[in-house]
């Protein structure tokens, strides 16, 4: 009998141990998965707003103001682009211009160009969502959301304008 | 007394596996979502910038461009093989819907039913990607 006692509790041992194996399971498929979703839907968004930009620049004052309000312009109106599985809308956009022919120089990037306009080329969307998290709170009880974000790279070309990074 | 605790932790195990295949079912079903989810917002989103990358807007021959822009959506192909497979399983290229020009392209999902092996997810208007016309003159 008393070899016999460990016995007892056995499965519940088990089915804790593989609980939290499923747990990390659910922390992959669930939490990352959903990340997952909202980084391309914000890719998607970035890509599409910084030609929406880029495509405003004409070498003015008035063109990087186009620019800027371009940016936004597809996260609202009956078609906007949203993230969380196309539910919430996109609202930390940020728009920002570079000089330079073929790449941008990364020494130049600022959100309200003040000096030659016509010396901006480039134009570089980012937008952020906090994804929200369930399951790995579990193991981190303090993280209940984890910015996500997403950066796009437009350049204007004759007539047209196309993504470079 | 051997058999007694034999046979208990049969049902303690019944008991536990009823509880661990549920949450089991429950996580795949979710992360399952998600996974064709991400595929339709990649997918659409590559229909919608092939659309943008179009001629003008008022050619007729955009009834094809609107065709191709399906196909690519649904199967991931411009052209694909009366065999070709779905990126997604179920969608059909009528429940695709484009709406090209002026400006922009617009391309999004409508009344598909997004079947996840325990239940449905009805997705009506998303993912909708919007892009703009980058081949013409600049607006």
């Amino acid at each position: 009998m008393g070899i016999q006692r460990p016995e007892r509790g056995f499965v519940l041992i088990v089915t804790c141990i593989v609980l939290i194996i499923l747990l990390a399971f659910a922390v992959v498929g669930i939490d990352i998965g959903r990340m997952r979703v909202i980084k391309s839907e914000l890719q998607a968004f970035t890509d599409a707003a910084a030609l929406n930009a880029a495509l405003q620049l004409d070498g003015s004052d008035s063109g990087l103001a186009r620019a800027r309000a371009a940016a936004a312009q597809l996260a609202s109106g009956p078609n906007a682009m949203k993230w969380d599985m196309g539910t919430q809308p996109i609202t930390a956009i940020q728009a920002s211009f570079a000089k330079g022919d073929s790449s941008p120089d990364p020494k130049t990037w600022q959100p309200k160009p003040e000096d030659d306009p016509d010396a901006y080329h480039f134009v570089r969307v980012q937008a952020t969502a906090p994804a929200p998290i369930i399951f790995f709170r579990v193991f981190h009880p303090s993280t209940d959301s984890s910015v996500i974000a997403a950066s796009s790279v437009a350049m204007k070309a004759t007539e047209t304008a196309r993504l470079v990074q | 007394m051997r058999d007694n605790r034999r046979g208990s932790a049969l049902i303690e195990f019944a008991g536990s596996l009823i509880l661990l295949s549920g949450v089991f079912a429950g996580i795949f079903q979710i992360g399952y979502t998600f996974f064709a989810y991400s595929t339709l917002v990649n997918s659409v989103c590559a229909g919608a910038r092939y659309g943008s990358l179009q001629s003008d807007p008022s050619n007729p021959a955009n009834v094809d461009v609107i065709k191709r822009v399906r196909n690519l959506v649904v199967f991931g192909e411009l052209a694909p093989a009366p065999s070709a497979k779905p990126v997604v399983p179920g969608l059909t290229t009528d429940q695709v819907n484009v709406t090209l020009g002026p400006a922009t392209v617009t391309v999004s999902v409508k009344g598909f039913k997004l079947d996840s092996l325990f239940s449905q997810m009805k997705l009506d208007g998303r993912p909708t990607m919007t892009f703009p016309l980058t081949n013409g003159p600049a607006k």
